[in-house]
Parts: structure tokens; C-alpha cells; sequence
């Protein structure tokens, strides 16, 4: 069986938790046509609710009449994802690091640490309101300029 | 402790073991199995860190055991293997509460 071949899609769900089932469903069914190993589902699993839960959460406000956009991309090397939502958007570079000061004792803030942890690039823009995440099925040698 | 991490399941949780915390005279002594969680979540673990902290403030125990290698990973790139006690198995965590 031959990997399924790559093509963008996009969606657009209503802002609220249960629309990642949807979502994680479809994106992970493309995982498998592409054989993707039980790390990546993990790692996009994990990585994916973080992200949609942050935009319903954090970025809507948990406000249902916005929505959040999922683009993707899943071939037979990576799996990039997009998370789009309404809000006024973040600096994600002023998210301090859980595992430091009081971090380890605090319920919250963990979200932004594993998706850095389990993709291999996590890239905002500039508004701060959409999340690119990818994660390669061998690693590339980011090292190599 | 199934396997669980929607907004539903995390207060379900959560009122479960809360209300027991409270209701324990002397401080309880909780181990929580995660023998059939194959999956977590930042706001699982968030969950965690406030059963632990009421838990230690009504002078109690909280263990944690069975752990999936995968599961135990987020502990431990989250730091939270300093926070929490977390044993091999659930005989190992009895012993050290008895």
C-alpha cells in the first residue's frame, strides 16, 4: 500500500471543545494512510488538542459564536497543521517556561511547552492568532544551514 | 484514573476525588492507577497539581503509579517528576504509604 498522496485541506469548526474530536479524527486518519509511527500519533495527538483547546480557550474566549480554522497537511514525510482563531492574539515568547520558578506548581502553562516539545517547528504569526505546527516522520538535520 | 481528557471527563474527575480530599479526617492517603491512561493533557496534569496541593494541605498523601513509558515522558519533560511521587506499581506506592 502506497502512501496516500498530499493534499491541503482546510476546515472550519465552531469554537468549542468537543469540535477537536472532528478534527483529531480526520488528521489522524491521514496519519495512517501515510504510516505514520505510534510517536507521531502521540506527539500529534497531544499537540493538536493542546493548540485547539489554546484557540477556543485563549483565543475565542469560549465565545461559540466564533470559529477556529484547521488547515493541513499530511504526506508521507511530515504532518503540518495550522490553528486559526478569532482572537486578539499572544506573544508566545512571553509564556514563561513551566518547568522553571513556581512554574512546577502551577495548574496551568503547559500547553505551549509540549507542543514545542513534541513537533519539531511551532511558528506563530505575527498577529499571534494562528499556530503552525509540523512534525517530520524522520528528522531532518536542523543543524544543516 | 481512565483514560480521559475532555472539558466533561476532567470535571468528572474532579468531583470525584475533590469532595473525598475534603471529606477525609487526618489528611487522606490517595494512589492514583494510571494503568489504563494511554493518553494526557495539559489540562489533565493542571487537574493533578490541584488535587496534590489540597490534598498536602489537608495534611495527606498523594502517590502516583503505573505509568505508561509515553505518559511518564510528559512528567518528566514537564519537571512534574519533581512534584509528584510516582512509583513502578501500585504494591511499591502501598508500601510507602504504610
Amino acid at each position: 500500500m502506497t502512501p496516500e498522496a498530499s493534499s491541503n485541506c482546510s476546515i472550519v469548526v465552531e469554537s468549542k471543545p468537543s469540535a477537536r474530536v472532528e478534527v483529531c479524527q480526520q488528521i489522524m486518519a491521514k496519519l495512517e494512510a501515510n504510516h505514520f509511527g505510534k510517536d507521531d500519533f502521540f506527539a500529534v495527538h497531544l499537540t493538536l488538542e493542546e493548540a485547539f483547546l489554546n484557540a477556543v480557550k485563549h483565543g475565542n474566549k469560549m465565545d461559540p459564536t466564533k470559529k477556529v480554522k484547521v488547515e493541513y497537511l499530511v504526506d508521507s514525510e511530515k504532518v503540518d497543521i495550522s490553528i486559526t482563531d478569532e482572537g486578539n492574539g499572544f506573544d508566545p515568547d512571553a509564556v514563561a517556561d513551566p518547568r522553571f520558578g513556581d512554574g512546577p506548581f502551577k495548574p496551568g502553562g503547559r500547553g505551549l511547552f509540549l507542543m514545542n516539545m513534541y513537533m519539531d517547528i511551532v511558528e506563530y504569526n505575527e498577529r499571534g492568532n494562528s499556530v503552525r505546527m509540523i512534525r517530520y516522520k524522520e528528522k531532518p538535520d536542523f543543524t544543516k544551514v | 484514573m481512565k483514560e480521559s481528557s475532555n472539558k466533561k471527563d476532567i470535571q468528572s474527575l474532579q468531583d470525584s476525588i475533590l469532595p473525598m480530599i475534603e471529606s477525609a479526617s487526618g489528611g487522606i492517603k490517595l494512589i492514583l492507577d494510571f494503568g489504563n491512561v494511554q493518553y494526557l493533557s495539559s489540562a489533565i496534569l493542571g487537574l493533578l497539581i490541584r488535587i496534590s496541593k489540597r490534598i498536602y494541605e489537608n495534611d495527606g498523601l498523594l502517590r502516583l503509579c503505573n505509568i505508561n513509558p509515553k505518559i511518564y515522558e510528559i512528567f518528566k519533560i514537564t519537571l512534574l517528576t519533581k512534584t509528584f511521587d510516582i512509583y513502578k506499581d501500585i504494591e511499591s506506592a502501598a508500601d510507602d504509604l504504610s
